[in-house]
């Protein structure tokens, strides 16, 4: 297998925006061309991801963003998987270049959602659910992380202020995160007191829907290019579990996490231990409990405990979404996944706010899930001295 | 072998079909072809039972468009008698505590399972 390395990276702001979500896109792809110092030219395939596209009258995005490089000729694969879309086609283009079957791709995720009202969303996100067994009943995207999280609060004491911990260490990281949703710093009080969207999860709980574009080039060992800012993949991962949540036997951990991480840290020779940080797809609070458990930073039942202690602060033992996470950061659902490797790739080369630079980002990892659980990518970075 | 219209059909007439494995008795509601459980493809179709306990929950404040007018609703995991467990949704919810509250089937259509409290 051919080394696959990270080269640019590219993102809009995330939040509310006029702009169609093919434009957000191509925003985002050329930031991360002029980035890693590239042509359009030199890219031997894209790789684009967006769910919610029919809502724009546009899906088969991957030919526009291509049309509009000056590059039509070249291949490209439009790939939905939920909340995980982008991670989904960063793990294919990785898998085709460190096959040495093409040097460099371009990886896109972007949504666009804010023109819809939130019942529309809501109807819309139930569809990544096993829909006739679990969203016709009336279920929502929130209510089906509640079950989770009434599932780990009952078995594990999990408590609101726990949750609360991680709302507000997001936000606050999210504050000195110019491109993020939301820049607000919040305290325990505003958090207890924000009301409930799906009980036991408030509105503080919960991440927004946000329009907004990530890309990255990555390149494989026999690119010609001139950066030598690089950051290295050292593994990427996918996997997933049973779609519908009542047909697995615990809700409170995420299966097919626990299983695509401990294949990443066997591919990639690392432990929980040996990761510097990382991004979790805190879509909800009660998620990146999961997650941190899920990965191996905590002892299950742990997370909420270790996030109230302040472990995962950016200066931390262990810093969690420095970003911002999905919670103040935003989800603009396929861009997600993306945007966690953005943030990787900034963070090894020192260029976020010091407010929230992680003091010593030598090994990082990515932790990305479509809808509960049923597609997972974890990916793991080195920073090359 | 069934299939989801099948299951829908059933609801109407106030059963809930599913299935069963022929190999380790497991038994489920949704639309799987090998048991999720040992894996055989030696299943069956079975009517599954219309009592259970609840073992996880959530109430829904901000629901989907099509369901405005029954908000706050609960969404429950049930195990059913049987074992197996579905996901059905609770109306007339008058306090927060619902675990391991006993639930019967109340009706099944075209807005999903309705269960409600014993």
């Amino acid at each position: 297998m051919k080394n696959v390395y990270v080269a640019g990276v590219g993102m809009t702001n995330f939040g509310k925006s006029e702009r169609l979500g093919r434009e957000l896109a191509l925003e985002a792809a050329i930031s991360a061309i002029e980035d890693a110092g590239i042509e359009p030219k030199d890219i031997d395939a894209t790789y684009v991801s967006s769910a919610f596209g029919i809502g724009e009258n546009q899906v088969h995005v991957g030919p526009l963003i291509n049309s509009a490089l000056g590059i039509p000729d070249r291949p490209s694969l439009t790939i939905e998987s939920a909340c995980s879309g982008s991670s989904a086609a960063f793990h294919e283009a990785y898998v085709a270049l460190s096959s040495g079957f093409y040097n460099i791709a371009l990886v896109v995720g972007y949504e666009k959602l804010t023109m819809n009202s939130t019942p529309e969303n809501t109807r819309l996100f139930a569809m990544a659910s096993d829909f006739w067994y679990e969203g016709l009943n009336g279920v929502t995207f929130p209510g089906l992380y509640a079950l989770m999280a009434t599932a780990h609060m009952n078995k594990y004491g999990t408590s609101e202020e726990m949750l609360g911990s991680i709302a507000i260490k997001n936000h606050r990281n999210g504050f000195y995160n110019p491109k993020a949703h939301f820049r607000k710093i919040i305290d325990m009080d505003t958090y207890l007191k924000s009301p409930v969207v799906a009980y036991p999860l408030k509105l503080y709980d919960s991440c927004p829907f946000s329009d907004g574009a990530a890309a990255i080039i990555l390149i494989n060992e026999d690119a010609k290019i001139k950066k030598s800012e690089l950051v290295k993949v050292l593994a990427s991962v996918r996997s997933g579990s049973m779609a519908a949540l009542q047909d697995r036997n615990d809700y409170t951990g995420i299966p097919g996490a626990k299983i695509a991480s401990e294949k990443a840290y066997k591919y990639s020779k690392t432990s929980p231990e040996m990761i510097s940080f990382a991004e979790v797809h805190d879509c909800f609070t009660i998620a990146e409990v999961m997650a941190m458990e899920d990965i191996g930073f905590f002892k299950k039942g742990d997370g909420g405990k270790a996030s109230l202690e302040g472990i995962t602060q950016f200066d931390g033992k262990k810093p969690v979404n420095p970003s911002g996470g999905l919670k103040a950061k935003g989800h603009p659902v396929s861009a997600t996944g993306i945007a966690q490797i953005v943030e990787i790739y900034d963070q090894m080369l020192f260029r976020v706010d010091k407010n929230r630079q992680v003091s010593n980002p030598e090994i990082g990892l990515t932790h990305n899930v479509g809808a509960t659980g049923g597609s997972v990518t974890i990916n793991i970075f080195r920073r090359l001295k | 072998m069934h299939y989801v219209k099948d299951y829908l059909n059933s609801l109407k007439e106030g059963n809930l079909l599913g299935f069963e494995c022929n190999s380790c008795k497991h038994r489920w509601l949704t639309i799987q072809n090998f048991c999720p459980n040992c894996g055989s493809h030696d299943i069956k179709d079975t009517y599954l039972s219309k009592r259970g306990k609840i073992v996880t929950y959530t109430i829904l404040d901000v629901v989907p468009t099509n369901f405005k007018d029954k908000a706050p609703y609960a969404i429950a995991i049930i195990e059913l008698e049987d074992g197996s467990r579905i996901q059905a949704r609770i109306e007339n919810i008058k306090d927060k505590d619902l675990l391991g509250r006993d639930v019967t089937f109340e009706k099944g259509d075209e807005e999903g399972l309705l269960f409600k409290l014993e």
